[in-house]
């Protein structure tokens, strides 16, 4: 069988000197894959909206988070606040120049710098929570605070679960062995697990995905993905993605309670909340309960060391819905939020029922669960004094 | 895509550094089965899954060693109906069946539904095919692969195992009794090709992504728009299936095997004809030889000729999916075919000057054939009202 005639060429070409070009350009591209980790891409970031997210097919690095971070932080001096968790803390429903983060930064004045690594779909275990440890560890003032929508997860979840082995076969974090066999066990799909790990362990090697995201960020970026549709075929397949525009900068918010019927009906919600409600308090008395699962993974998923940095705020849902829930559900959530609030305390973490503390109304949310730009400044102002406390506590403000 | 995982790259790179470090030409065949077996169990499949091709590579084996027409015929039909079994049964009475006897068909589906498998096992198109070529050229008097390892190889070569190019034994079985050291040139090739397959993959991939999503907008695209979106189809299949047919063939190089080509430029076919000798090539010569030829071929005059065409594509139609746009779209390309191949006897005078046309502006040849190819990729990827309502929007009417 002849060779194609396309590819002739090849049969004129020295295999080692094909070799020794192929393992030159892939050290090259290792090295430079390498720097751009050091170095933040994300110019005037204010967070990770959904366009340069999993969501969207682009992956940040935890290099890349830490980068951010230290270029915010600036010196050792300052305190560090990361902010992981949920779209809640994410901002949905907040366009960038009125994101709650921003009035916690002017709340905390030049001493602390927020940084608002919060991701749609995320959970307390996140880029932000490792981001968060990594800085800690290299000597950084750091206070970790996440939201706590629904569960905990040891490894981040299905789709942000590689920051977590990032930072590990990066040695950012340490590779906490209870840790790994609990996820290790946990795990249905083993192919699945061993390629992420491979792959992961490829990268702190070659460094590609870093190289990638820069140049995908700052350049051009060929994964196309529905978010960033536009109109067919306008939008083109290589568009940076720093041209891409906070999707929440174009959003209105239509006055209660029509912001309210985009989700669907009441009773729609109403189950969401009752679900919940159950799954947290057992009172359909299912085991294993909720908040069963949730205090495992909080024992595990972090050092013990990190519970005194981490500030957990537990969710409080609008009470467009709370207050119209059938009788026998009335003050569930509230229940379930200061039951989880209780646990996580004892656990040794720093906790807040946000729900308790500030007085929220049907305006300062945006939906069922995210916080409108009124609600984000209420979240701000609650937050501010605790985190301050929790700096003290850490012997940070000398 | 079983070629695009970490995983599988260092298991290919194993495999050939294994492979050409052992001297012996029986090690090298050992350790190269070993890897397939390997390949089935961890990527495409389990263990569970091995059992039908194990079962259907021994009966072929041992068929086909005998040397017997009647057993090599038997076990041609064993292999078929295992496919039809696997692949088919499901449609042959949701579908076929029901429409002519709905009670019956429903009362038969509940009593094998236990017993039919959730998928089919992976590839079994394709062993199949080889199996049946090996079958049906052995009873014709061609040697039989006497030995077992051998055998075992030709059945399970991971390169093209899960997607072809469909191998021919003649060509293969030699390449692996005498294995010869590949040259650099040729390590150069296999791995320029797995980066041209690699390379489609991606473009593919994203392709696909795009149509998915878009194809829901079609009615409310412009005329224009959907002309594009049109050959955005053809060129995703083009190089999706010709990138995967890349890396098989560069894989294999590593192994020093050459496998067939399975494209040469499809999409500049002048006729239907030409198109097909460059489309898939190992499935439409193994299409020729061994559906359109055992059916007479051109040997029994015009009708029949066009009529063993239009079966043996629906035929082919039928091996890309259980589905009735599978067969149309098969039917689609058989039609063409006859029409193609003939009207110049059909049509008389017209149809002499109708070739002088054709002859004189190739440009219209290539025209009529790529479009008649890309409206058949509607056949093929949507359901046939779906693929109806898209054509007449491509023609500004309404759907």
């Amino acid at each position: 069988m002849q060779v194609p005639k396309l590819y002739r060429w090849t049969r004129l070409l020295s295999f080692k000197i094909f070799l020794v070009a192929f393992v030159v350009t892939l050290i090259s591209l290792s090295l430079l894959g390498r720097w751009c980790s050091q170095q933040n891409p994300y110019q005037n970031f204010v967070r990770f909206h959904q366009l340069i997210t999993p969501e969207a097919l682009y992956y940040p690095t935890i290099s890349h988070l830490r980068a951010i971070a230290k270029e915010q932080l600036q010196d050792q001096d300052k305190v560090g606040v990361i902010v992981g968790g949920s779209s809640v803390f994410n901002g949905a429903t907040q366009p960038p120049n009125r994101i709650w983060t921003k009035h916690l930064q002017e709340l905390l004045g030049d001493r602390y710098r927020v940084v608002n690594f919060a991701l749609p779909s995320g959970r307390v275990q996140g880029g932000g929570a490792i981001a968060a440890q990594s800085l800690l560890n290299e000597g950084y003032k750091i206070i970790f605070t996440s939201d706590m929508t629904g569960k905990f997860t040891l490894d981040g979840g299905e789709v942000y679960n590689y920051f977590l082995w990032d930072a590990v076969y990066k040695k950012l974090i340490k590779d906490d062995s209870t840790l790994r066999r609990e996820i290790d066990l946990s795990q249905i799909d083993r192919s699945r697990w061993n390629e992420l790990n491979l792959r992961m362990w490829l990268d702190s090697v070659f460094y590609f995905n870093d190289l990638w995201t820069s140049i995908g960020y700052r350049y051009f970026f060929t994964v196309w993905n529905f978010l960033i549709a536009g109109d067919f075929p306008a939008q083109s397949f290589t568009k940076p993605r720093s041209q891409t525009l906070d999707p929440e900068s174009k959003r209105e918010l239509k006055p209660v309670p029509e912001r309210y019927k985009v989700l669907g009906n009441d009773e729609m919600v109403h189950d969401i909340i009752i679900k919940a409600c159950n799954y947290l308090l057992d009172e359909k008395k299912q085991k294993p309960r909720g908040i069963d699962d949730i205090n495992h993974d909080a024992q595990i998923a972090f050092p013990k060391s990190f519970h005194q940095h981490t500030l957990l705020v537990i969710n409080h849902a609008s009470p467009y819905y709370l207050e119209t829930l059938p009788s026998q559900y009335q003050g569930c959530w509230q229940k379930g939020t200061a039951l989880v609030t209780q646990e996580m305390q004892k656990n040794g973490y720093w906790a807040l029922d946000i729900g308790r503390e500030v007085e929220f109304t049907a305006e300062d949310f945006g939906d069922f669960l995210h916080l409108s730009p009124q609600g984000g400044m209420k979240l701000a102002e609650s937050l501010a004094p605790k985190i301050q406390q929790i700096a003290t506590s850490l012997g940070y403000l000398k | 895509m079983i070629f695009l995982s970490y995983w599988f790259l260092i298991f290919v790179v194993a495999t050939v550094i294994f492979y050409w470090a052992i001297p012996t030409v029986r090690a090298k065949q050992i350790v190269l089965l070993a890897a397939c077996f390997a390949f089935y169990v961890h990527f495409a499949g389990g263990w569970i899954s091995t059992i039908p091709i194990l079962i259907l590579g021994i009966i072929t084996y041992l068929c086909g060693w005998s040397r017997r027409k009647w057993f090599c015929i038997s076990a041609i039909v064993i292999c078929v109906t295992a496919l039809v079994f696997y692949k088919y049964t499901v449609f042959l009475l949701n579908d076929l069946i029901h429409a002519f006897v709905p009670n019956s068909a429903e009362i038969i589906l509940q009593q094998i539904n236990p017993v039919l498998p959730h998928i089919a096992p992976l590839a079994i198109s394709f062993f199949v095919f080889e199996f049946v070529h090996y079958l049906v050229d052995v009873s014709k008097g061609n040697y039989s692969i006497t030995n077992p390892l051998q055998f075992a190889l030709f059945g399970l070569f991971f390169p093209s195992l899960v997607a072809g190019p469909i191998k021919r034994y003649e060509d293969f079985i030699p390449q692996i009794q005498n294995p010869a050291q590949p040259t650099g040139g040729d390590m150069v090739y296999g791995s320029v090709r797995i980066a041209s397959g690699l390379v489609k993959k991606v473009v593919a991939d994203n392709l696909t992504i795009y149509l998915n999503y878009w194809d829901k907008h079609f009615d409310t695209m412009s005329l224009q728009w959907r002309w594009f979106f049109l050959l955005l189809i053809a060129f995703r299949i083009y190089l999706d299936f010709s990138g995967y047919s890349d890396m098989a063939i560069g894989y294999a190089q590593w192994l020093g095997i050459k496998l067939p080509e399975n494209f040469n430029f499809p999409y500049i076919a002048s006729n239907l004809r030409d198109f097909w000798q460059r489309w898939h090539i190992s499935l439409s010569t193994w299409i020729r030889d061994y559906i359109y030829i055992p059916l007479g071929g051109n040997r029994h005059g015009t009708v029949r000729k066009i009529l063993n065409a239009i079966v043996a594509f629906g035929l082919c139609g039928l091996w890309h999916g259980a589905g009735w746009n599978f067969l149309v779209w098969g039917l689609w390309h058989g039609f063409g075919l006859a029409v193609s191949s003939n009207y110049k006897s059909l049509m008389g005078l017209a149809g002499e000057k109708l070739n002088e046309g054709l002859q004189a502006v190739p440009f219209l040849g290539w025209g009529i054939t790529f479009l008649y190819v890309c409206f058949g990729w509607l056949l093929f990827f949507y359901p046939i009202d779906q693929a109806w309502k898209m054509a007449k929007l491509l023609f500004g009417l309404s759907a």
